[in-house]
């Protein structure tokens, strides 16, 4: 895979709450509200996004279907999005022109899948507080920065 | 459509300007999805033009640049024309159609070549 710098890196449930927000691009210290009102704002717009999405696509969707977005882009930064069938939300923002993702996020799906749903001091729909999830995302992270 | 486009547009924007700095808000530029892409331009006024085209549509870019020109000619200049309200002017449809079909062809003759 071509070199991809996550910056970083948001699960939310599908009720909304964020169970993961981390952060890999280095020293910038956010105080806890403004941590809660970017989470918020995030989640907001993934949602807004995604009604606008399936409402605007020329494809006919049938009842159920929604339109899956790959990626958006400003000029300051990329937000790679993938859905799971669960309603999970992995949500991953990098450099602007940054290639494909939705296999990197597939990978951090599975890492979550392996490290904490059969995890079982975890309670799913929970805040993700494991060390051993955040070492193999870090470290896979670390990987395809190439 | 065009009123949640806005307000996404500034919500993205606030999420990437860790300064606070609220001058110009750069926002969503591109949306990609499996079936469709959308690009946009905003002008310095904070006029936006937004396309929806295939996902391989590369040339959108330009595309929308030329047609913030046709609209400069054909809508601004226009005499009757009060600026932030609907454009009604077939001169200014029909431009913009001979152009974004020239492009889309020009476009699906450059991905048969691929």
């Amino acid at each position: 895979m071509a070199p991809r710098k996550v910056d970083t890196l948001y699960i939310f449930a599908r009720d909304g709450s964020c169970l993961y927000l981390r952060k890999f691009a280095g020293e910038m210290k956010q105080d806890a509200k403004e941590v809660e009102i970017e989470k918020k704002n995030m989640f907001g717009l993934l949602f807004t996004l995604k009604t606008f999405v399936n409402s605007i696509t020329p494809r006919n969707l049938d009842e159920q279907e929604k339109e899956p977005i790959r990626y958006f882009q400003t000029a300051q930064y990329q937000l790679h999005y993938m859905e799971t069938a669960s309603g999970l939300r992995f949500a991953a923002s990098t450099p602007p022109n940054t290639r494909n993702m939705q296999v990197a996020l597939g990978r951090i799906y599975r890492l979550y899948v392996d490290y904490v749903l059969r995890n079982p001091s975890y309670r799913v729909g929970t805040v993700i507080n494991l060390a051993g999830f955040n070492q193999r995302v870090d470290a896979y992270v670390r990987e395809i920065a190439g | 459509m065009a009123s949640v486009f806005h307000g996404l547009y500034l919500n993205a924007s606030s999420l990437g300007q860790s300064s606070g700095d609220l001058r110009v808000p750069m926002g969503i530029e591109k949306i990609m999805t499996e079936s469709f892409r959308l690009e946009c331009l905003r002008t310095l006024t904070g006029i936006k033009f937004f396309l929806t085209a295939d996902p391989d549509a590369d040339y959108l870019k330009a595309l929308l640049n030329d047609i913030y020109i046709i609209y400069t000619d054909y809508v601004l200049k226009d005499p009757f024309y009060v600026v932030e309200m609907p454009i009604r002017l077939s001169s200014f449809e029909n431009k913009v159609m001979s152009y974004v079909l020239e492009a889309s062809e020009k476009g699906e003759m450059k991905n048969q070549n691929r």
